[in-house]
């Protein structure tokens, strides 16, 4: 005798909707090497758009910018009793304010010892591997280049920047950064599912994090030049210049990325698959 | 004149980058939003292949056991499968080990090279010489093959152009220190976004010498392993593209292994990596460029890869250039700048994915916090070019001289552990 | 002034590494990717589990007249036990109903079945899984959540969707109009009114017949194929573009395709087919043979019209049906 499955608590016979396998896809997260993101080339050319406006936003805003680097490298260099004399130097469509400044003048005693010092350096450090090794090579690379210079001068007598022209380099370096930097950062905002707004915050705070990196940055090199002598202008540029400026940007890309992560866990519907 | 000519220099330094910049652009755009190329590894098969695996040995012991219990374990069918341990005049216990496991297992039988060249790609080619079977997997000693990943790997010669097969790799010790977890980015990028978008794109998806195979009559044909390589997995790439075969990717097929956990042995690694893809790269780059079997688009490709451990050195000679530059008053502002940017974007280029590459294969990976390392990558950007570039000085100097490099292994982690 | 804009500038420098500084010092995500080192892949997966998960309760249950248990399974669920269940039209049946025989009933909704005999299902039922020791019979417009699996033969009828996956140990008959994902069976095989071999699309295709083989056993071709009646390629055939074979032909290897695959009618593969596209099999299509398993693999759809069989496993990552 067959016994029916409508035992006392089988729910009465009203229909109720069972759900559509239609979604499985949906709730299944993908194995990782089948994922896909959730980008667009409509969504990745928003970006153009972002880079405009804040490419605009530079062009408006730059001579400001520039002006508050003079002042405030000017007002770092008097309280350090260094003295500068600012001229105008018209460039591209603003007009910056460079500044001669005193700077010491290095004896060929004192570049010799600052060459012998550097290599000593150079070589402890090779031995000596208690430090990180990365750690290690980067302060090779200063000591070389400072060293390097020491050397130039030693032979030439005079490095090819002066104050005049190290400051306007300085302040053209600037500019030029804040007009790169937004194409470049586009291009990383351009692959990943990021909201029209996120992609706009991202430029706009990387860009805008650089004015005061530069402004500060700027006076500290005059007040450590006018301090020593040019033998770390070489140095000061090209390690702490605009590599340095690169370094908020991925700073900044990767916690918008953690942003992206979070967002992509709460809505695994979004995943791609293959 | 001078001055032209380095500021010449520092504009090609910075269209090299340029061109990367773009190739990886376009490898991440592909990998993200792209339709990905299937595997085979869904392809289920009761007529499975014989398969050799091969497992070059140099004082192992500390971690062979782990790799010959997984191959035990396989769900392959043993009465398939090969398994031939080489054991390269090991110091310690790795032959004790390897014969126990061959008294136990009958189709585990190893050799023993105990007065013979000495170096990975000579002991393929001694047990290529022994194997039995056409497909040829090779797993290094610190690696722990899954149940099925024999049967994925080998599923990639079900198809007739196929000449070798690359999985994935996973590092296992990540979490032990800085380093571990940058090179377990720099592994996801390479891999998870790299590989794949080379083997979407048909282009040159890399061999890489282990989690891996390749046919034998191939590979016999062509001469076997070059053993005055380094890097004998880049050398079988590029010979197999060149003549014809393909090199599949499979990312599904992932298999854990060890990094190096301190910056001696990543050192050494990189170093021995740069001399032996730099070396492929003298004695390849005029054949592949020639090949009759590789569309423009492939050799381009190709010729990047085979480049690009040549890369760190042209960086650092930038540095030097733009330091000359300054010294002589004529540094270039615009290159200089975008010359910095890429520099901290990239950690210096060789199997090191972009900063973007990296965070697309972690958001693929599902990771989260982890992505804020992003910024450390920039930390190995001149221990990475100092490694490679030692690494394409020497590989320079071989192929000068025409001599034979010296296989300098990379110490296990795994025998640290065991001392403790 | 010298100092303060140093430590200014440092603390701009450091400002957005903080968390990064955070993470490196106190890590929150520094697990190691998961790798399932366990993994085998089995088409039957789904119905070993779930016979596994019932085994206690079923030898314990089985001589009786009823029974019921609670077992976790991803969530608690009821276990009701018959010797022969019937679950009546209409009815809504939560839980998991198991029985030597089970019959369900029309426009049913159950979530999971299992017979250790014979599994019955009618015409518009809806149910999760359905599991059957020995045969399995499912009526027209059913719909399958999740997967079904047998150990014997297993019979669908028109205008049903089996869900993620459809394996069995023996013959699994499709109807007319079955949706599918993946369906494993020894052979699958169709039974529909679609007899029309399908039309092929020769543009521009390279023509390859057994005198352009040139005696080789295997061949590799770039750009479209049309392979013309009758050709015998030993080995396998590789296609960097879609390939449209002629009615007749004998692969005696794998047909592997960047693009569209699409066999005419009584079109004989000895191995697998893989195509990064669509794959449509034409009338008494052939893959493999008894005794051999291999694999259809689509990436788009794979359609299959009357007296097709393939042994072994049949995939389709974009949906597949019977035409």
């Amino acid at each position: 005798m067959s016994t029916r499955a409508s035992e006392p608590n089988v729910s009465k016979p009203t229909p109720s909707k069972l759900p559509s396998n239609r979604g499985l896809r949906e709730i299944i997260t993908p194995h990782r090497s089948y994922r896909r993101l959730p980008v667009t080339s409509t969504g990745a050319l928003t970006t153009i758009p972002a880079v405009i406006v804040v490419e605009i936003a530079v062009i408006l805003c730059a001579q400001k910018a520039l002006d508050l680097m003079s002042w405030f490298a000017s007002l770092v260099a008097a309280n350090e009793h260094i003295a500068t004399r600012p001229f105008p130097d018209p460039f591209l469509f603003v007009t910056t304010r460079p500044m001669t400044f005193a700077m010491r003048h290095s004896d060929w005693i004192e570049l010799c010892a600052v060459i012998v010092i550097c290599v000593l350096a150079v070589l402890a450090l090779s031995i000596w591997t208690k430090i990180a090794a990365p750690v290690r090579f980067f302060i090779n690379l200063n000591l070389l280049l400072i060293a390097g210079a020491a050397l130039y001068l030693l032979l030439v007598g005079r490095l090819g920047y002066d104050s005049a022209a190290f400051s306007t380099l300085m302040l053209r370096t600037a500019l030029f950064t804040w007009l790169i930097m937004p194409i470049f950062v586009g291009l990383f905002a351009s692959l990943f599912p990021f909201t029209l707004w996120q992609r706009l915050l991202f430029i706009v705070i990387t860009v805008a994090y650089d004015v005061p990196l530069s402004i500060v940055r700027y006076a500290l090199f005059v007040a450590i030049l006018g301090k020593t002598s040019s033998i770390a202008m070489t140095d000061l540029y090209l390690v702490f210049g605009p590599l340095l400026d690169a370094i908020p940007i991925i700073c900044f890309f990767s916690l918008f990325l953690v942003q992206v992560a979070r967002s992509l866990e709460e809505r695994r519907a979004v995943w791609g698959w293959l | 004149m001078v001055v032209t000519l380095l500021q010449t220099w520092t504009w090609v330094v910075v269209a090299i980058m340029v061109v990367y910049a773009f190739r990886h652009w376009r490898f991440t755009w592909n990998r993200i939003s792209a339709r990905q190329r299937p595997y085979y590894q869904d392809l289920l098969d009761s007529e499975l292949p014989p398969v050799s695996i091969i497992v070059p040995m140099h004082n192992e012991a500390a971690v062979a056991k782990k790799l010959l219990d997984s191959l035990v374990d396989s769900n392959y069918p043993r009465e398939l499968l090969d398994v031939i341990p080489v054991d390269d005049q090991s110091g310690d216990a790795t032959p004790a080990l390897v014969y126990e496991y061959a008294q136990q297992y009958s189709f585990i039988q190893p050799i023993y090279n105990l007065q013979g060249e000495r170096g990975k790609a000579a002991a393929l080619n001694r047990a290529l010489s022994l194997a039995k079977n056409e497909i040829v997997l090779v797993f290094d000693a610190d690696y722990t093959p899954g149940r099925d990943l024999v049967r994925e790997l080998a599923m990639a010669f079900i198809d007739p152009e196929v000449g070798a097969v690359m999985g994935r790799v996973v590092p296992r010790n990540n979490a032990v220190n800085l380093l571990t977890r940058l090179l377990s980015l720099e592994r996801s990028g390479g891999y998870q976004v790299d590989q794949q978008a080379r083997y979407n794109l048909d282009l040159f998806p890399q061999y890489g010498g282990t989690v891996g195979g390749f046919r034998r009559s191939v590979v016999m044909e062509m001469g076997g392993f070059d053993a005055l390589t380094l890097a004998e997995d880049t050398d079988l790439t590029v010979r197999l593209f060149i003549n014809g075969w393909r090199v599949l990717y499979a990312n599904r097929a992932e298999c854990y292994e060890e990094v190096p956990e301190n910056w001696n042995a990543r050192f050494t690694q990189l170093r021995r990596w740069a001399r032996g893809h730099n070396r492929a790269f003298f004695v390849h780059i005029v054949p592949l460029m020639l090949s009759k079997k590789l569309s423009l688009v492939q050799k381009i490709d190709g010729a990047l890869l085979l480049f690009i451990y040549t890369v760190p050195p042209i960086l650092l000679s930038g540095i030097v250039v733009n330091a000359l530059l300054f010294y002589m008053g004529a540094i270039p502002v615009i290159p200089g700048i975008i010359f910095a940017f890429f520099v901290v974007a990239y950690n210096a280029f060789g199997n090191f994915a972009p900063v973007f590459e990296v965070g697309a294969a972690e958001l693929l990976d599902g990771a989260r916090e982890r992505l804020l390392l992003l910024p450390y990558l920039f930390y190995l950007f001149l221990f990475n070019s100092w490694a490679v570039t030692t690494g394409a000085i020497d590989a320079l100097g071989d192929f000068i001289k025409t001599r034979r490099a010296n296989w300098d292994k990379t110490k296990r982690a795994g025998a640290a552990d065991a001392a403790r | 002034m010298l100092l303060v804009s140093l430590v200014l500038f440092l603390l701009v420098l450091s400002l957005p590494a903080i968390p990064s500084m955070f993470e490196v010092r106190k890590p929150k995500d520094d697990g190691r990717l998961h790798i399932m080192e366990q993994y085998v892949r089995d088409p039957r997966w789904f119905g070993r589990s779930f016979r596994h998960k019932l085994a206690p309760f079923v030898s314990e249950a089985r001589g009786n007249s009823y029974g019921r248990a609670e077992l976790r399974m991803r969530t608690d669920e009821e276990v009701r036990w018959s010797p022969d269940l019937e679950i009546p039209a209409l009815e809504r049946l939560r839980g998991i109903g198991v029985g030597e025989r089970v019959v369900v009933g029309h426009g049913a909704g159950i979530r999971d079945a299992y017979a250790l005999e014979r599994l019955d299902v009618q015409d518009d039922v809806v149910a999760r899984t359905l599991t059957s020791d020995a045969t399995m019979h499912i009526g027209r417009a059913v719909q399958i959540l999740r997967w079904i699996d047998a150990d014997g033969d297993i019979e669908i009828d028109s205008d049903s969707d089996l869900g993620l996956s459809a394996s069995g140990g023996a013959r699994v008959t499709l109807g007319e109009r079955v949706h599918f994902e993946r369906v494993w069976g020894a052979p699958v095989a169709s039974h529909t009114s679609h007899r029309e071999p399908f039309e092929l699309d020769r543009h521009k295709a390279t023509i390859l017949d057994t005198e352009a083989m040139g005696g080789k056993r295997s061949i590799v071709v770039y750009g479209p194929v049309h392979v013309k009646a009758g050709t015998n390629i030993p080995e396998h055939l590789k296609v960097h573009g879609p390939v449209s074979i002629e009615p007749g032909v004998t692969i005696g290897g794998n047909l592997i395709s960047r693009g569209d695959v699409t066999l005419a009618e009584g079109v004989t593969i000895g191995g697998h087919i893989f195509a990064e596209g669509n794959i449509r099999l034409g009338p008494r299509s052939r893959v493999s043979r008894d005794g051999v398993a291999k694999t259809v693999y689509g990436t788009g759809k794979v359609l299959i019209a009357n007296d097709v069989e393939v042994y072994g496993w049949v995939v389709s990552e974009d949906g597949g049906n019977t035409l």
